[in-house]
């Protein structure tokens, strides 16, 4: 099911304005369709312009075949997020609040929200258009992730594995680096309890 | 998020492990038992679509597969 959480405002680059925006918990059809009409051949188009799927970093586009639909419709193991602004999905987040358990030492083997998917549209992100439209898209969704966990009473705590790509975005975070996750081949960022409330009152 | 209310009744047992799991995990009676549910259901729809699920142990690697019927 999906339900309005919070009225957000977008950042648009291109008028130097803020916009207003919706955050939803819960996606629905029409956030499907947007992706599978709008962002999936924008997405498949970046990354055929790189012969490999390390180069397509370059592009920002290192997610294209992310199956958000595949994975949305079975809402059962995820919680699910979307903003919506300029009568379009701009962002997408997927949320695994079962399976996945803190790897920092002081917090080892407490529940997490571990991030899945997430993601801004193709036309907001750096590399991959000139001029990219909205910002905060991604910022916004982290939020969301940090203030769900701590309404599971999981204190803030969040994890997730980071495309290369993104990993420039989350080390400017105040989330500890984990290193390179063998078993995924991607670096493995936590949010602690203490950097999850630090995060929440900037 | 909606809520909707249900009494829940206890064994002193199982009341106990609730208390305990609870302190343990740092988490409310009903936080945990929200996430138990949670747990139990991804559990359930594993097996159900044909998947394993195993706990290993760390030293020797032996694994168990978790059966719910």
């Amino acid at each position: 099911m999906k339900s309005k959480l919070a009225a957000v405002e977008l950042f648009n680059r291109l008028t130097g304005g803020f916009e207003p925006a919706t955050l939803f918990h819960g996606v629905d059809q029409s956030n499907l369709d947007n992706f599978e009409q709008r962002w999936r051949p924008e997405l498949k188009r970046r990354r055929d312009e790189f012969g490999s799927w390390t180069d397509a970093a370059k592009g920002n586009a290192q997610d294209s075949h992310w199956a958000w639909v595949e994975k949305a419709a079975n809402q059962a193991s995820y919680e699910a997020f979307a903003i919506e602004g300029g009568g379009e999905t701009q962002g997408l987040m997927l949320i695994d609040v079962t399976t996945h358990f803190a790897r920092i030492e002081h917090q080892k083997g407490l529940e997490l929200a571990f991030i899945e998917l997430l993601a801004t549209a193709p036309w907001n992100r750096r590399h991959f258009v000139n001029q990219p439209k909205y910002a905060g898209v991604g910022t916004l969704l982290l939020r969301a992730a940090v203030t769900l966990s701590m309404e599971l009473e999981f204190k803030g705590r969040v994890g997730l594995h980071s495309l290369p790509q993104a990993d420039s975005w989350y080390d400017r975070l105040d989330i500890t680096n984990l290193g390179h996750d063998v078993s995924e081949s991607m670096n493995y960022y936590e949010m602690s309890e203490a950097q999850a409330s630090a995060f929440l009152k900037d | 998020m909606d809520r909707r209310q249900m009494t829940l009744i206890l064994s002193d047992k199982e009341m106990g492990l609730l208390d305990d799991l609870s302190e343990r995990r740092g988490m409310s009676k009903t936080a945990l038992l929200r996430q138990a549910l949670r747990m139990y259901q991804s559990v359930t729809e594993r097996i159900e679509r044909g998947e394993k699920v195993f706990v290993e142990h760390p030293d020797t690697k032996d694994k168990a597969e978790l059966m719910v019927l």
